[in-house]
Protein backbone atom coordinates (compact mmCIF):
# COMPACT_ATOMS: atom_id res chain seq x y z
CA UNK A 1 0.00 0.00 0.00
CA UNK A 2 1.41 3.68 -1.12
CA UNK A 3 1.58 5.94 1.61
CA UNK A 4 -0.83 8.93 1.07
CA UNK A 5 0.74 12.29 0.64
CA UNK A 6 0.50 14.77 3.18
CA UNK A 7 -1.62 17.57 2.21
CA UNK A 8 0.66 20.93 1.84
CA UNK A 9 0.40 23.11 5.04
CA UNK A 10 0.40 26.46 3.88
CA UNK A 11 -2.60 26.38 1.14
CA UNK A 12 -4.19 22.93 2.32
CA UNK A 13 -5.09 21.87 -0.99
CA UNK A 14 -2.49 20.56 -2.86
CA UNK A 15 -0.21 17.57 -1.76
CA UNK A 16 3.27 17.99 -0.60
CA UNK A 17 5.80 15.85 -2.44
CA UNK A 18 9.14 15.89 -2.81
CA UNK A 19 10.53 17.88 -5.79
CA UNK A 20 13.70 18.56 -7.44
CA UNK A 21 15.45 21.80 -6.90
CA UNK A 22 18.35 24.13 -7.95
CA UNK A 23 16.94 27.36 -6.53
CA UNK A 24 19.49 30.12 -5.22
CA UNK A 25 19.71 30.51 -1.34
CA UNK A 26 21.35 32.90 0.87
CA UNK A 27 23.84 30.78 2.55
CA UNK A 28 26.52 32.17 5.38
CA UNK A 29 27.54 35.58 4.18
CA UNK A 30 26.43 35.43 0.47
CA UNK A 31 22.96 36.39 -0.49
CA UNK A 32 22.32 33.96 -3.21
CA UNK A 33 24.01 30.82 -3.90
CA UNK A 34 23.35 28.48 -6.38
CA UNK A 35 23.45 24.67 -4.73
CA UNK A 36 26.19 22.52 -6.27
CA UNK A 37 23.29 19.75 -6.67
CA UNK A 38 19.98 19.27 -7.22
CA UNK A 39 18.08 19.01 -3.98
CA UNK A 40 15.09 17.15 -2.87
CA UNK A 41 12.43 19.75 -1.21
CA UNK A 42 9.30 18.78 0.17
CA UNK A 43 6.78 20.95 -2.20
CA UNK A 44 3.08 21.61 -2.94
CA UNK A 45 1.42 21.03 -5.84
CA UNK A 46 -0.95 23.30 -5.63
CA UNK A 47 0.65 26.46 -4.72
CA UNK A 48 4.49 25.61 -5.23
CA UNK A 49 5.06 26.71 -1.78
CA UNK A 50 8.46 24.51 -0.78
CA UNK A 51 9.35 23.72 2.77
CA UNK A 52 12.26 22.97 4.62
CA UNK A 53 12.10 19.85 7.18
CA UNK A 54 15.25 18.68 9.36
CA UNK A 55 16.43 16.52 6.32
CA UNK A 56 15.86 18.96 3.62
CA UNK A 57 17.59 21.42 5.99
CA UNK A 58 20.92 19.47 6.02
CA UNK A 59 20.73 18.17 2.63
CA UNK A 60 20.28 21.38 1.22
CA UNK A 61 22.99 22.95 3.39
CA UNK A 62 25.33 20.72 2.37
CA UNK A 63 24.47 22.06 -1.50
CA UNK A 64 25.16 25.41 -0.83
CA UNK A 65 28.42 24.49 0.56
CA UNK A 66 29.72 23.34 -2.33
CA UNK A 67 27.96 25.48 -4.41
CA UNK A 68 29.91 28.18 -2.34
CA UNK A 69 32.72 26.64 -2.49
CA UNK A 70 32.88 26.52 -6.09
CA UNK A 71 31.80 30.31 -6.22
CA UNK A 72 34.77 31.07 -4.28
CA UNK A 73 37.02 29.45 -5.89
CA UNK A 74 35.94 30.81 -9.35
CA UNK A 75 35.83 34.68 -7.69
CA UNK A 76 39.98 33.71 -6.63
CA UNK A 77 40.35 32.63 -10.05
CA UNK A 78 39.02 35.61 -12.01
CA UNK A 79 40.47 38.05 -9.83
CA UNK A 80 44.16 36.58 -9.93
CA UNK A 81 44.03 36.39 -13.61
CA UNK A 82 42.77 40.19 -13.65
CA UNK A 83 45.25 41.29 -11.14
CA UNK A 84 48.09 39.84 -13.09
CA UNK A 85 47.70 41.56 -16.09
CA UNK A 86 49.07 44.77 -14.33
CA UNK A 87 51.51 43.50 -12.04
CA UNK A 88 53.42 40.10 -11.74
CA UNK A 89 51.73 37.27 -9.09
CA UNK A 90 54.47 37.93 -6.49
CA UNK A 91 54.16 41.71 -6.45
CA UNK A 92 50.94 41.51 -5.57
CA UNK A 93 51.80 39.22 -2.66
CA UNK A 94 54.13 41.51 -1.13
CA UNK A 95 51.64 44.05 -1.65
CA UNK A 96 49.28 42.56 0.10
CA UNK A 97 51.40 41.29 2.89
CA UNK A 98 50.60 37.53 0.97
CA UNK A 99 53.67 35.27 1.68
CA UNK A 100 55.37 34.05 -1.44
CA UNK A 101 53.31 31.51 -3.90
CA UNK A 102 49.73 31.97 -1.52
CA UNK A 103 48.32 33.64 -5.07
CA UNK A 104 49.30 30.95 -6.77
CA UNK A 105 47.98 28.12 -3.62
CA UNK A 106 44.58 29.77 -3.88
CA UNK A 107 44.55 29.65 -7.65
CA UNK A 108 45.09 25.66 -7.12
CA UNK A 109 42.21 25.42 -4.75
CA UNK A 110 43.85 26.38 -1.29
CA UNK A 111 40.74 27.26 1.18
CA UNK A 112 40.44 30.99 2.24
CA UNK A 113 39.76 33.65 4.37
CA UNK A 114 35.92 35.39 2.58
CA UNK A 115 37.65 38.75 3.05
CA UNK A 116 40.40 38.23 1.21
CA UNK A 117 38.13 36.53 -1.85
CA UNK A 118 36.33 39.89 -1.20
CA UNK A 119 39.30 42.12 -1.32
CA UNK A 120 41.18 40.65 -3.96
CA UNK A 121 37.65 40.37 -6.42
CA UNK A 122 37.50 44.26 -5.79
CA UNK A 123 40.79 45.06 -6.38
CA UNK A 124 40.20 43.03 -9.71
CA UNK A 125 37.49 45.20 -10.73
CA UNK A 126 40.24 48.10 -11.88
CA UNK A 127 43.76 46.27 -11.41
CA UNK A 128 46.20 49.33 -11.95
CA UNK A 129 43.94 52.04 -10.00
CA UNK A 130 43.74 49.29 -7.33
CA UNK A 131 48.12 48.64 -7.34
CA UNK A 132 47.89 52.39 -6.80
CA UNK A 133 45.14 52.52 -4.36
CA UNK A 134 46.77 50.14 -1.83
CA UNK A 135 50.36 51.66 -2.31
CA UNK A 136 49.22 55.08 -1.37
CA UNK A 137 47.09 53.60 1.89
CA UNK A 138 50.44 51.96 3.28
CA UNK A 139 52.54 55.31 2.89
CA UNK A 140 51.60 56.84 5.29
CA UNK A 141 50.44 60.12 4.13
CA UNK A 142 53.45 60.40 1.70
CA UNK A 143 53.21 61.32 -1.57
CA UNK A 144 54.10 58.17 -4.08
CA UNK A 145 56.02 58.80 -7.17
CA UNK A 146 53.54 57.90 -9.89
CA UNK A 147 54.45 54.47 -11.93
CA UNK A 148 56.48 55.16 -14.98
CA UNK A 149 54.90 53.36 -18.07
CA UNK A 150 57.14 52.89 -21.19
CA UNK A 151 56.82 56.11 -23.88
CA UNK A 152 54.44 55.91 -26.35
CA UNK A 153 55.75 57.02 -29.30
CA UNK A 154 53.10 58.66 -32.17
CA UNK A 155 54.76 59.28 -35.71
CA UNK A 156 52.48 61.01 -37.88
CA UNK A 157 53.21 61.29 -41.41
CA UNK A 158 51.69 63.14 -43.96
CA UNK A 159 52.08 62.79 -47.68
CA UNK A 160 51.22 65.80 -48.60
CA UNK A 161 53.10 68.57 -46.74
CA UNK A 162 55.29 65.56 -46.27
CA UNK A 163 56.20 66.66 -42.44
CA UNK A 164 56.74 64.36 -39.49
CA UNK A 165 55.73 64.71 -35.61
CA UNK A 166 56.78 62.23 -33.37
CA UNK A 167 55.20 62.80 -29.81
CA UNK A 168 56.56 61.29 -27.42
CA UNK A 169 54.49 60.74 -23.89
CA UNK A 170 56.06 59.76 -20.10
CA UNK A 171 53.91 60.58 -17.15
CA UNK A 172 55.90 63.80 -16.50
CA UNK A 173 56.48 65.40 -20.11
CA UNK A 174 54.85 65.06 -23.36
CA UNK A 175 57.66 66.40 -26.26
CA UNK A 176 56.80 66.69 -29.81
CA UNK A 177 58.53 67.66 -32.49
CA UNK A 178 57.91 68.66 -36.30
CA UNK A 179 60.67 67.88 -38.13
CA UNK A 180 61.30 70.00 -41.37
CA UNK A 181 59.30 69.55 -44.46
CA UNK A 182 61.26 67.57 -47.38
CA UNK A 183 59.92 67.09 -50.72
CA UNK A 184 59.71 63.65 -51.30
CA UNK A 185 61.76 61.98 -54.34
CA UNK A 186 63.47 65.47 -54.17
CA UNK A 187 67.06 64.81 -54.55
CA UNK A 188 68.31 68.51 -53.87
CA UNK A 189 68.02 67.88 -50.27
CA UNK A 190 70.52 65.51 -50.28
CA UNK A 191 72.78 67.56 -52.40
CA UNK A 192 72.03 70.32 -49.79
CA UNK A 193 73.17 67.77 -46.46
CA UNK A 194 76.28 66.79 -48.76
CA UNK A 195 77.58 70.56 -49.03
CA UNK A 196 76.33 71.37 -45.49
CA UNK B 1 -8.12 35.40 24.45
CA UNK B 2 -6.64 31.35 24.39
CA UNK B 3 -4.54 30.14 21.58
CA UNK B 4 -6.13 27.95 18.72
CA UNK B 5 -4.16 25.30 19.18
CA UNK B 6 -2.73 23.83 21.88
CA UNK B 7 0.46 25.07 22.81
CA UNK B 8 1.44 21.86 25.27
CA UNK B 9 1.25 19.98 21.92
CA UNK B 10 3.10 22.35 19.84
CA UNK B 11 5.78 22.61 22.57
CA UNK B 12 5.62 18.40 22.46
CA UNK B 13 6.35 18.91 18.72
CA UNK B 14 8.63 21.53 18.65
CA UNK B 15 10.93 19.08 21.36
CA UNK B 16 11.27 16.33 19.07
CA UNK B 17 7.60 14.61 19.22
CA UNK B 18 7.38 15.53 15.87
CA UNK B 19 8.49 17.75 12.32
CA UNK B 20 8.64 21.40 12.20
CA UNK B 21 8.19 22.72 8.85
CA UNK B 22 9.37 26.32 7.64
CA UNK B 23 8.70 27.88 4.15
CA UNK B 24 12.17 27.60 2.70
CA UNK B 25 11.43 31.85 1.46
CA UNK B 26 11.03 32.37 5.35
CA UNK B 27 14.28 30.53 5.99
CA UNK B 28 15.88 31.62 2.83
CA UNK B 29 15.03 35.38 4.95
CA UNK B 30 16.56 34.35 8.46
CA UNK B 31 19.84 32.56 6.71
CA UNK B 32 20.03 36.35 4.16
CA UNK B 33 19.56 38.83 7.81
CA UNK B 34 20.68 36.55 11.10
CA UNK B 35 21.69 32.82 10.33
CA UNK B 36 24.46 30.58 8.74
CA UNK B 37 22.59 28.52 7.29
CA UNK B 38 19.59 26.08 6.66
CA UNK B 39 20.25 23.48 9.20
CA UNK B 40 20.79 26.25 12.06
CA UNK B 41 17.29 28.20 10.66
CA UNK B 42 15.35 25.15 11.15
CA UNK B 43 16.66 24.39 14.56
CA UNK B 44 15.69 27.82 15.40
CA UNK B 45 12.73 27.64 14.63
CA UNK B 46 12.16 24.54 16.69
CA UNK B 47 14.37 26.35 19.52
CA UNK B 48 11.90 29.43 19.64
CA UNK B 49 8.83 27.34 19.23
CA UNK B 50 9.77 24.65 21.78
CA UNK B 51 10.37 27.79 24.49
CA UNK B 52 6.68 29.36 24.03
CA UNK B 53 4.89 30.29 26.81
CA UNK B 54 1.13 30.90 26.97
CA UNK B 55 2.03 34.91 28.16
CA UNK B 56 4.14 35.20 24.96
CA UNK B 57 0.66 34.74 23.32
CA UNK B 58 -0.54 37.38 21.38
CA UNK B 59 -3.54 36.72 19.23
CA UNK B 60 -5.53 34.29 16.44
CA UNK B 61 -5.55 35.21 12.71
CA UNK B 62 -7.04 33.93 9.93
CA UNK B 63 -4.88 33.82 6.54
CA UNK B 64 -6.48 34.11 3.44
CA UNK B 65 -3.59 35.30 1.03
CA UNK B 66 -1.57 32.72 -0.95
CA UNK B 67 0.06 30.69 -0.53
CA UNK B 68 -0.89 30.57 2.93
CA UNK B 69 -4.27 29.31 4.47
CA UNK B 70 -6.00 28.74 7.69
CA UNK B 71 -6.07 29.83 11.33
CA UNK B 72 -2.84 30.89 12.59
CA UNK B 73 -1.72 31.23 16.04
CA UNK B 74 0.88 34.64 16.94
CA UNK B 75 3.37 34.86 19.65
CA UNK B 76 5.69 37.26 20.82
CA UNK B 77 9.14 36.10 22.28
CA UNK B 78 11.70 37.86 23.72
CA UNK B 79 14.64 35.07 22.91
CA UNK B 80 16.21 34.02 26.80
CA UNK B 81 19.62 34.70 26.90
CA UNK B 82 20.88 31.14 26.43
CA UNK B 83 19.16 31.15 23.05
CA UNK B 84 20.29 34.95 22.14
CA UNK B 85 23.62 33.98 22.99
CA UNK B 86 23.77 30.47 20.81
CA UNK B 87 22.60 31.99 17.66
CA UNK B 88 24.41 35.12 17.83
CA UNK B 89 21.29 37.25 18.23
CA UNK B 90 22.14 39.65 20.74
CA UNK B 91 21.29 42.37 18.86
CA UNK B 92 17.72 40.94 17.69
CA UNK B 93 16.23 39.29 20.79
CA UNK B 94 12.58 39.82 20.06
CA UNK B 95 10.93 37.43 17.87
CA UNK B 96 7.42 37.15 16.01
CA UNK B 97 6.23 33.71 15.75
CA UNK B 98 3.22 33.00 13.24
CA UNK B 99 2.30 28.92 13.60
CA UNK B 100 -0.08 26.62 12.72
CA UNK B 101 -0.52 22.83 14.19
CA UNK B 102 -1.20 20.02 11.79
CA UNK B 103 -2.41 16.76 13.48
CA UNK B 104 -2.38 13.66 11.30
CA UNK B 105 -2.20 9.64 12.07
CA UNK B 106 1.88 10.48 10.77
CA UNK B 107 2.39 12.33 12.91
CA UNK B 108 1.84 16.06 14.33
CA UNK B 109 3.54 18.95 12.31
CA UNK B 110 4.08 22.39 13.23
CA UNK B 111 4.24 24.78 10.73
CA UNK B 112 6.21 28.15 11.14
CA UNK B 113 4.87 30.85 8.75
CA UNK B 114 6.53 33.36 10.20
CA UNK B 115 9.48 34.04 12.54
CA UNK B 116 11.34 37.11 12.05
CA UNK B 117 11.75 40.40 14.65
CA UNK B 118 8.52 42.57 15.30
CA UNK B 119 8.03 45.55 12.72
CA UNK B 120 6.84 46.95 16.64
CA UNK B 121 7.56 46.24 20.29
CA UNK B 122 3.86 45.12 21.03
CA UNK B 123 2.61 48.09 24.02
CA UNK B 124 1.08 45.43 26.32
CA UNK B 125 4.70 43.49 26.39
CA UNK B 126 7.67 44.81 28.27
CA UNK B 127 10.78 44.05 27.18
CA UNK B 128 12.07 41.13 29.52
CA UNK B 129 14.43 38.17 29.26
CA UNK B 130 13.83 34.72 30.53
CA UNK B 131 16.55 32.76 31.90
Amino acid sequence: MTKKPKKCPACERGDLVSRETRATMPFRHAPSVAPAWAVMVPTCTACGERFVDSATAKAWDEALAAGLAELQRRLVGEAISRLTTVRLQREWEKRLALSPGYLSRLKAGKETSVPLVTLLAMLAEAPAASWERVGQLWSDGAEVEPELSPPSIRLVHSQEFATTTVTSTTPFTTVSAKLSPVRLGDDSNEAAGAAA
Amino acid sequence: MEPRYPLQKIVAVALGGGEVLVGASRAGRMVADYIEGLVEAHQFARDVVASLALEHFEKSVCLDEPPYRGWCDCYIRTLPVELAERYRLQHVDTWYVKLKLIESEDGDTVVCVSLHPPEHRPKNQKKRRSP
